[in-house]
């Protein structure tokens, strides 16, 4: 089959600001470092990883909010790297993204029938001005009732908010929607009830979806594959279940071990990771995680790990010594 | 129609509400709208003309027939005080709408592109604060003769300047947020971003700033015509009456007292009007 | 040693009172964690602010209640006999160090300050103590970060640094709320092992607050659950995930995705909290609850025993009517 989303050798990175003052060389970080994978129609991809790993990054330079600094973004035959100005803005509507803050993604002086509105708007100019039975019938199916379109941001609840995000980026029936931690923001009982709204408007809409987030329970409820970024790259993807009930590299273990889990059984006395951030700052000649790997050896410090096949069904993992451990 | 009584109240319904109910703003409201109407009718509430001379009846204090007296030429105060007001509202309008237009523009401009546009844009505003106010209108009125048209341009091309800034950062603080974001990824286009998603949540600050402009606009205008420079005789601004009015204080002190009273009452009142307009457009304020 | 009776805390805003705390109790044993869960809203920071006068009066309005904290009651202490409490006898650490560590001091002199402040230490006495307590929880290099300011540190670094500052002083109570909502798990992970290990070294109390029930399983002795300002269950840890019995508690643990249970559905709990301005008659949950019932609405049940240190605020549970369902 057919990838609808195919990336390739992905990197984004960002000048320091340099200062007037500063006598040393610009430096350069680099977020996301040759970062490949693809993404099927009607699947949902899970990206996890810690704050800082360049999720956010891959996430917005897909989404062509910030340019990758080298790379190939393949979406449904369509080179998106290449596209930019009105070209661009004509294939937007088959992605679509929902924000992390549901507090910051809103106008604070539209109502949400009129943000629904410019949403359908831009999108179905054959239809002319978008009638008010749309946007109810759009806010119904996220579960909202037609007063809301009236509502200002500021007078709902998180996870109204976030609702009504959703139903403005399904507005133009894209086939990819990127969720940037789309939950983390909210309760636990609003986190659930935005999960399953996800999960079932998927068999209405027929997105693809890459759900990024750091919480590993969530990605594990809702995604069928599952990646895992550290410091810039991925160290391991492959099927849910094989990636997060059989880990295999040293980092995703880690960080399975440390989600707190009321039904997993756990140990006060063993030794967490020690938790030296990765730096960004030089693209390393060395595995990213041998700073904070237990399992480290002189071979880790002299060059860098490829993703390699582990098992069975695409999945792959960067370490050198995925066998033995 | 039954649906649109129980219609929730718009932006725009509840910013009024919430202005409204703050009493002090309302009273500065009002205390301008009469200042306002006043000076615009002058001709209607006034029976003498701003230079109609009685030279017989000299500097009088304030009777029935003069309410607040005359000036050693004979001419009413309180019509010269009407009509000094008409310049110093027009002048203070009409210059911050000079400054609104460029400043509004430029700082939109400069903080939407960023880069370097942005930095050149800035290091002409910097460059340009740097110029002394008062030399650089000095200047224009020695080259180009005493013009009420160009006090008008002088004072707003230098009040542009702190308009520009504010508007500038507002907009580089908003076009970092995900809603702008969200309005990118959903297509639409540049100029429809800054319309429909920038201006509308810059024009709160800006606004508030206007009506504080007024009102530094009319204490510069004075100023100038203190120095000479601004309004000429026989025309008449609330700055220059209380020129005359200082020089003839110690023998005439309502020719201070009056027009003193007016500026302040106009000042007063806008500033209050300025602060009662940034609570009410901050919407977050008051959750419900 | 600290035991809290019938708190009942409100705020006075224009659109009139919020019940933010109502008839909460409990106790605090020596060398106990006790978890507070619950979320956003339900009173939990609330009630820890109280503890410590740090509710600004008004808005805030402490209506009854006593907390007996070794024998003296904190809700009757004045500010100034509170000052020797903070720092010296209770501890508090925040959710975000970034705002609760002073961003222009440096961080030696801002460890060593409660010791200063409480008169325990001279300054060298104070300096060599941090120095030593900062080495034990695990930052290398321990001299070179006393040099630094807050904003040099990562998060999991400053959060360590607010621990070790809040712990020098030796409180026999600490009070964490939320000190591991905005770090990683893997540095939240090592924030929790450290708490534990440092509270059983210094034989502390502790009451810690968060929003998340995997935390609260790994860190406390005994749980509260709180919803709408009240307590609804109250039990030892296992017990609590084993079988609760609040159909709350229930509720947010079927919410919660794990790694171990996997269902196509979360069972999502409908509708919201209720408005804390109101004056509730009956159950604070009824609205919300699988198994209401009319006498649910009509009184508000107690928190009442139904086993062994295990209470619940539920008529059903209580009664039996529904106690193996949940």
């Amino acid at each position: 089959m057919k990838p609808l989303l195919r990336v390739n050798n992905l990197s984004v990175s960002y000048a320091l600001k340099k200062s007037m003052f500063a006598s040393s060389e610009s430096s350069t970080v680099f977020a996301v470092q040759d970062v490949s994978f693809t993404i099927n129609t009607g699947e949902v991809v899970g990206l996890v990883g810690e704050s800082g790993c360049g999720k956010s990054s891959l996430a917005r330079s897909i989404m062509r909010l910030i340019e990758p600094s080298c790379g190939e973004i393949v979406l449904d035959d369509l080179a998106l790297q290449k596209l930019s100005g009105n070209a661009l803005r004509k294939v937007r509507h088959k992605f679509q993204m929902v924000f992390q803050d549901p507090y910051a993604s809103l106008d604070p002086r539209m109502n949400s029938g009129d943000a629904l509105a410019e949403a359908f708007a831009l999108h179905k100019p054959t239809a002319g001005t978008p009638n008010a039975t749309q946007v109810v019938s759009m806010l119904k199916r996220v579960g909202l009732g037609a007063e809301i379109a009236y509502k200002y941001p500021h007078e709902l609840s998180g996870g109204m908010r976030q609702r009504v995000a959703i139903a403005r980026a399904l507005a133009p029936q894209p086939m990819l929607l990127i969720a940037d931690e789309p939950v983390s923001a909210l309760d636990v009982s609003v986190r659930a009830q935005i999960l399953n709204l996800l999960g079932a408007l998927r068999t209405e809409f027929n997105y693809a979806m890459l759900f990024i987030s750091h919480d590993i329970t969530v990605v594990n409820h809702i995604a069928d594959r599952v990646i895992v970024m550290y410091a810039g790259s991925i160290v391991e993807a492959g099927l849910r279940d094989e990636v997060l009930k059989s880990p295999a590299h040293p980092y995703s273990r880690a960080l399975i071990a440390a989600v707190p889990d009321p039904y997993a059984p756990f140990s006060l006395n063993r030794k967490p990771l020690p938790f030296e951030p990765p730096s960004l700052s030089c693209r390393a000649k060395a595995c990213s995680f041998h700073t904070r790997c237990p399992f480290v050896l002189d071979m880790c410090k002299e060059s860098v790990p490829k993703l390699q096949p582990f098992g069975t069904h695409d999945h792959v993992v960067a370490c050198f010594r995925v066998g033995e451990i | 129609m039954t649906q649109s009584s129980r219609k929730p109240p718009t932006h725009v319904q509840s910013v009024i509400k919430r202005f409204l109910e703050n009493r002090l703003a309302l009273v500065g409201l009002i205390v301008l709208t009469i200042l306002v109407i006043g000076s615009l009718g002058a001709h209607l509430f006034s029976p003498y003309s701003y230079s109609a001379q009685d030279l017989g009846y000299g500097a009088r204090g304030p009777t029935l027939k003069h309410l607040f007296g005359t000036d050693p030429l004979g001419r009413d105060l309180f019509t010269r005080v009407l009509f000094g007001g008409r310049v110093s509202i027009l002048v203070g309008v009409a210059a911050t709408l000079v400054a609104l237009c460029i400043g509004v523009t430029y700082g939109a401009f400069s903080g939407f592109l960023g880069g370097w546009v942005d930095r050149l844009l800035m290091r002409v505003v910097d460059i340009l604060y740097a110029f002394p106010f008062t030399i650089f209108v000095i200047i224009l009125m020695v080259l180009f003769g005493r013009n009420i048209v160009l006090l008008f341009c002088a004072i707003g091309a230098v009040e542009w300047l702190t308009m520009a800034r504010i508007v500038r950062s507002q907009v580089m603080g908003i076009k970092k947020l995900e809603y702008i974001e969200a309005a990118i990824t959903m297509g639409q286009s540049t100029p429809t971003i800054i319309i429909r998603h920038i201006v509308p949540n810059v024009l709160g600050p800006v606004i508030v700033y206007a009506t504080l402009t007024i009102p530094s606009v009319m204490l510069l205008e004075a100023f100038l015509s203190f120095l000479g420079l601004g309004v000429q005789p026989p025309m008449s601004s609330w700055g220059l009456l209380i020129k005359e009015g200082a020089d003839a204080l110690e023998e005439y002190p309502w020719m201070l007292i009056f027009p003193g009273c007016f500026l302040s009452a106009a000042l007063f009142s806008l500033n209050v009007v300025g602060d009662g307009l940034r609570d009410a457009l901050d919407s977050t304020s008051v959750k419900e | 040693m600290l035991s809290v009776d019938n708190a009942t805390i409100s705020f006075a805003t224009a659109q009139g009172q919020i019940h933010a705390v109502q008839d909460v109790s409990f106790v605090v044993q020596n060398g106990e964690t006790v978890g507070i869960v619950g979320e956003s809203g339900c009173g939990k920071s609330v009630l820890c602010l109280s503890l410590l006068g740090l509710l600004p009066m008004p808005p805030a309005r402490q209506e009854a209640g006593e907390a007996l904290f070794n024998g003296t009651d904190l809700y009757a202490l004045t500010q100034a006999q509170l000052r020797d409490v903070r720092g010296n006898q209770i501890g508090m650490i925040f959710q975000d160090p970034m705002t609760a560590l002073n961003p222009y001091m440096r961080i030696g002199d801002q460890v060593i300050e409660p010791l200063l402040v409480h008169k325990k230490a001279t300054r060298a006495q104070a300096y060599e103590k941090a120095h030593n307590l900062l080495s034990d929880i695990g930052i290398a290099d321990v001299a070179s970060v006393m040099k630094r300011y807050p904003h040099e540190l990562s998060g999991g670094m400053r959060q360590r640094v607010m621990i070790a500052m809040t712990v020098l002083p030796h409180p026999s109570l600490l009070i964490a709320d939320e000190p591991t909502t905005a770090l990683d798990v893997t540095v939240q992970d090592n924030i929790i092992m450290l708490l534990s290990g440092l509270q059983k070294n210094y034989a502390m109390s502790m009451i810690f607050v968060t929003h998340d029930l995997g935390v609260v399983a790994r860190i406390a002795t005994r749980v509260l659950v709180m919803y709408a300002g009240q307590i609804v269950e109250s039990a030892p840890v296992a017990k609590l995930f084993a079988s609760p019995a609040h159909p709350y508690t229930k509720a947010l643990l079927d919410a919660m995705p794990s790694l171990h249970k996997r269902a196509a559905i979360l069972n999502a709990l409908g509708g919201m909290p209720p408005d804390l301005k109101e004056n509730m008659t009956g159950c604070s949950f009824a609205p919300r609850c699988a198994y209401v019932k009319r006498e649910c609405r009509l009184a508000s049940p107690l928190l009442l025993p139904v086993s062994e240190q295990h209470s619940t605020r539920c008529f059903r549970v209580q009664d039996g009517s529904i106690a193996g369902a949940l």
